[in-house]
């Protein structure tokens, strides 16, 4: 009786079993042999057939809608023609494309998206629970500088402030879109701490789509995080904004070892004359990290008037530090002079160490060493 | 004389019981491919949301940034004896801003250094380096005229970790990313590696799953040889049914020897990489763990579920079970070193689960099976019905690992290839499998 059984649904399993690898190989059978044919309706089946194997074919066909939207003369006209555009897929898809746009396309694109019928699923987006989706439906406005939605994102930003994508993602959509007086206001609000890290702040305030200089200004002093203010300080350095050496100089003096490192960093980038004296105090730091830092920054100013300082630096028992202090010392116009003033030291190690800077740096310019 | 009478008494006993052994066989067959396919239900949700967030925040916006964390790559190829160059140039070509290419050689092997010398003409360097961690005495170190990101040291040791740990000390950068030869990765492998560390600060180590292939993407694809296809479904199949075995890791334990990317201090407080250990990674990152812990610090290791690097396939069928074995030998040699690590994360039990125990589980069912329907225990159609679900929940595991990648991560879906390698999924299930299944036993 229950061998019978046992028997019984090992035959039905078997049966269901077989029958679903039948039918995936005749599928896949089917998509191969039609593959040749030269039919519009049969290759339109074998497009939906291949979309439900591969992600990749899906959003192949998608992409190639949206551009058949775009493009003058296509046969579609609005986005509501495109079958599955309302999803997360379609989502990724329009925000892709939007970066290969550009001109009448893109505002076809922007006016489309933007528009009641597709506003309507963001909108629904929105008022749902699904982070991941709302995080690409985000995405998708910053992409398409959708501006309207501001407030929607800041919303987003507020209600999964837990939520480090919607923090990365929401954020960075407010600098493609330029929002200053919302990121200013976010950043100074102590009720949302910033769960992303250095890079990642710093890498979105790079693509910010408006006045950086004006918003580093704001939030160098008033952020309430640190992370924030040391990117601002790292951006001012980066992007050579010298008259704002006077903002970046009190957290070299007062602040956070790590702030004070980026401080350094930045002064000398922006050669601010006022905070050389202490860049130079910080010479003598316990910590290796800034003599390394001080020892680059030095090197930004004049060597020559630093060389004494640069080459008890060179002597550091600190290998970083004397790599950065001989690489500084490697921007000098005469070389031999400056290898001779190494032997000086008398330290074997900074002797190696400026020979091996003075031989990289040929060797970076193309020279055989 | 005595044993035979007592086994002949026993006989009618044994016979008796055969059936509900057979069943009880049957039900762990059940069981595994219940527990198998839930595996893959989890790993295709896992991996959607892995997507899509990887979409959302659009890490390719890192190609070109300077805010991305620079990498040092070490291939340690001390033992190796043919060319390096395809390996290296391989390696060149990633799509990364700041990295350099530190190969550790050995000059003695010259067909192998020749080929590092001839293609990127190496001009001897005085380079001074920090001694941090204990490793393979440098004989000289090389620069190539021809890249300036490729650095070559010459060390006499063919220790692999201590080759390993010369790169680390001469390495420039925070992250450090051992690439063993015999691997080759896409060519953007490391900016979705390293967009880990950059999101988030609490990474320590990025670990990989290398797929089975004979060329990166963009290159162009000749077909594999049938052994070679092989190779690929099962280490997808692997992939995907053994999920819980390294997701508290961030690396298989038999397949440890990967492409992977460690935060440079986090390897320099485990103290680097170890010349006792038989899989240099596993075992620096299982120290890793218990230093992290220990210090009581929040981390994260994680494994990229993503096709970024892809192991050369062996040649022949001795090459294959020999790489598994050796495989095993290394997860079981890892454990052993580091039992407070594997115990506290679980995962270690579950590969071994996977990797021993149903494989032993297995073959156990089908003798048994085989054997009672010999002895007229359970009729003959009993234990054909049961290698025929054997080889069916298989066949579907297989399929369903092969779909799964097709749609996650193929970017160009060749249906010749799929069908190919949908039928060789179900094939394999009487042949391949059945191998790799007796190697695991006899391990």
């Amino acid at each position: 009786m229950h061998l019978q059984m046992m028997m019984n649904l090992m035959a039905g399993l078997s049966i269901v079993l077989g029958a679903l690898l039948a039918l995936g190989l005749l599928l896949l059978l089917l998509l191969h042999l039609t593959r040749a044919v030269d039919n519009r309706r049969v290759q339109k089946m074998r497009e939906q057939l291949l979309s439900l194997i591969s992600g990749a074919a899906q959003s192949k066909i998608m992409k190639n809608h949206i551009y058949e939207m775009v493009n003058p003369g296509g046969k579609l006209d609005r986005l509501s023609d495109i079958k599955g555009i309302r999803s997360a897929r379609g989502l990724i898809v329009m925000a892709e494309t939007a970066e290969e746009l550009s001109g009448a396309a893109f505002e076809k694109l922007q006016k489309e998206a933007g528009g009641e019928w597709y506003g309507e699923y963001i909108r629904k987006l929105f008022d749902g629970v699904d982070e991941e989706t709302i995080a690409l439906a985000v995405k998708l406005i910053g992409a398409l500088q959708l501006t309207n939605y501001t407030p929607d994102v800041v919303t987003q930003i507020y209600c999964c402030r837990t939520t480090a994508q919607m923090q990365h993602v929401g954020m960075l959509t407010l600098c493609m879109l330029g929002a200053e007086r919302d990121i200013v206001a976010l950043c100074r609000d102590h009720t949302i701490a910033s769960l992303l890290s250095f890079r990642t702040l710093e890498e979105i305030f790079s693509v910010y789509n408006g006045d950086l200089k004006r918003l580093c200004r704001k939030l160098i002093t008033s952020a309430s995080d640190p992370y924030i203010r040391r990117t601002c300080i790292k951006t001012i350095g980066e992007k050579r904004y010298e008259d704002l050496g006077d903002l970046v100089l009190p957290h070299l003096i007062h602040g956070h070892i790590n702030t004070r490192i980026d401080a350094a960093r930045t002064l000398g980038q922006i050669h601010f004359d006022m905070a050389h004296p202490y860049i130079l105090k910080n010479a003598e730091d316990a910590r290796w990290e800034m003599r390394a830092v001080v020892a680059t920054a030095l090197g930004a100013f004049d060597i020559a008037t630093d060389e004494e300082t640069l080459l008890q630096l060179l002597c550091d028992r600190e290998w970083w530090v004397r790599y950065r202090a001989a690489e500084s010392l490697a921007q000098t116009n005469d070389p031999v002079r400056m290898m001779e003033r190494a032997e000086q030291t008398g330290d074997r190690f900074a002797l190696e160490m400026m020979r091996f800077a003075l031989e990289r740096r040929q060797l970076m310019r193309g020279e055989a060493v | 004389m005595q044993l035979i009478d007592a086994l002949s008494s026993a006989l009618p006993v044994i016979v008796a019981a055969l059936p509900y052994v057979c069943y009880g066989f049957l039900a762990l067959l059940f069981l595994s491919g219940i527990i198998r396919m839930a595996l893959i239900a989890r790993a295709t949700v896992a991996l959607k949301v892995h997507v899509q967030s990887l979409r959302s925040v659009d890490y390719r916006r890192f190609q070109d940034s300077d805010h991305v964390m620079p990498v040092s790559l070490v291939l340690p190829g001390v033992r190796e004896t043919e060319s390096l160059k395809e390996q290296v140039e391989n390696l060149l070509q990633l799509d990364f801003k700041q990295y350099e290419v530190i190969v550790v050689a050995n000059s003695a092997n010259t067909t192998a250094w020749n080929s590092l010398q001839q293609s990127y003409s190496l001009i001897p360097f005085h380079q001074p380096f920090k001694k941090t961690l204990q490793a393979s005495e440098v004989l000289a170190v090389y620069r190539s005229a021809k890249d300036v990101r490729l650095v070559v040291l010459d060390v006499k040791d063919t220790n692999i970790a201590g080759a390993l740990n010369a790169g680390v000390n001469v390495s420039s950068y925070p992250i450090i990313a051992p690439v063993y030869p015999g691997f080759r990765l896409t060519k953007d492998a490391l900016l979705k590696m390293i967009y880990a560390f950059v999101s988030d600060s609490a990474c320590v180590f990025m670990g990989s799953f290398p797929r089975i292939g004979t060329a990166t993407e963009g290159e162009d694809q000749k077909p594999m040889p049938m052994l070679a296809q092989h190779q690929y479904l099962e280490r997808l199949r692997l992939m995907y049914t053994n999920r819980s075995g390294y997701q508290t890791y961030g690396l298989y334990l038999p397949l440890s020897k990967s492409f992977a990317t460690f935060l440079k201090t986090a390897l320099v407080e485990a103290g680097g990489f170890s010349n006792r250990a038989k899989s240099e990674t596993a075992d620096l990152l299982m120290r890793m763990h218990a230093h992290q812990r220990k210090e009581k610090r929040t981390y994260c290791a994680r494994l990229l579920p993503d096709a970024v690097c892809y192991q050369l396939p062996e040649k022949t069928m001795r090459g294959v079970c020999l790489r598994l074995r050796s495989g095993l030998r290394e997860m079981r040699d890892t454990v052993r070193h580091n039992r407070s690590a594997a115990r506290l994360l679980g995962g270690a039990a579950y590969t071994r689960l996977a990797e021993h125990v149903w494989p032993v589980v297995e073959f156990l069912g089908v003798i048994v099976v085989v054997a009672s329907a010999a002895l007229s225990a359970v009729p003959v159609l009993f234990a054909v019905f049961y290698l025929l679900l054997g080889i069916l929940l298989g066949g579907v595991q297989s399929v369903l690992a092969t779909l799964l990648e097709e749609y996650a991560f193929q970017r160009q879906t060749d249906t010749g290839l799929l069908l190919g390698r949908y039928v060789l999924s179900i094939l394999a299930q009487i042949g391949f499998r059945v191998r790799m299944t007796l190697v695991r036993v006899f391990s």
